[in-house]
């Protein structure tokens, strides 16, 4: 899967944190993810969260996540927590594989002078939309 | 390389802001206790320096672009389409 987190803002101001869900069905997935996933290989998209509608939104800030398509959020924070941990405060973006899982993150300068709260936005935004895939009912 | 305590450290500050960002800014009192010992005994095995390193990547503002040059893109259910696109 390929669950894009994008912190958009329209020309008319309006703000938020919009979610795209992407699968790429039976694939090999077994250690890291397989080349091509997700820049040349997104998948295709099976669920989204706007807020702000595309398109021409400019994209403050985004976290890229790619996993198997059976991975349930649990498995991706383990690995998100630790490939956060392990970055060293420097240049964005961020980008790197932890367990089964593929990372990126970049934000503008404004945002990132407080990574940590424009991170968990993106974060808590990702995993609703994951979870609301798994467990329609969980909304 | 970070080892042990001080790598731990960190991730339970991720997961701390996770949980605080999932219940809308603060933690009920006793989590947030439990929270805050768990960080204090991974504090007392780490080493001064880790310490330091530590706090000062928390209140890091890592060097970003001014503009991130990109803008959203609509896809469609089931398209193939990346979300965005360089502007």
């Amino acid at each position: 899967m390929y669950l894009s987190s994008q912190w958009v803002i329209a020309r008319d101001g309006a703000e938020g944190v919009n979610v795209f869900h992407y699968h790429h069905g039976p694939i090999d997935w077994s250690g890291v993810p397989p080349e091509g996933i997700p820049y040349e290989k997104p998948g295709a998209l099976v669920a989204e969260s706007v807020v702000v509608p595309p398109p021409g939104n400019r994209v403050r800030a985004y976290l890229d996540i790619s996993a198997p398509d059976d991975a349930d959020w649990t498995e991706i924070q383990h690995s998100l927590v630790a490939f956060v941990a392990a970055t060293e405060g420097d240049s964005l973006p961020w980008e790197g594989i932890h367990g089964r899982c593929f990372f990126r993150v970049e934000l503008e300068h404004d945002l990132a002078a407080d990574w940590r709260r424009a991170l968990g936005s993106l974060i808590e935004a990702a995993r609703r939309v994951l979870s609301a895939s798994s467990d329609p009912a969980a909304g | 390389m970070m080892r042990g305590a001080a790598a731990r450290y960190r991730e339970l500050l991720i997961e701390l802001l996770l949980e605080r960002t999932l219940s809308g800014g603060s933690l009920p009192e006793g989590l947030e206790a439990a929270r805050a010992a768990q960080l204090d005994r991974c504090w007392q095995f780490m080493t001064d320096e880790e310490q330091d390193d530590a706090e000062r990547w928390w209140a890091s503002s890592p060097k970003a672009p001014a503009r991130l040059g990109s803008q959203d893109v609509k896809v469609g259910r089931g398209e193939q389409l990346l979300p965005r696109k360089a502007a």
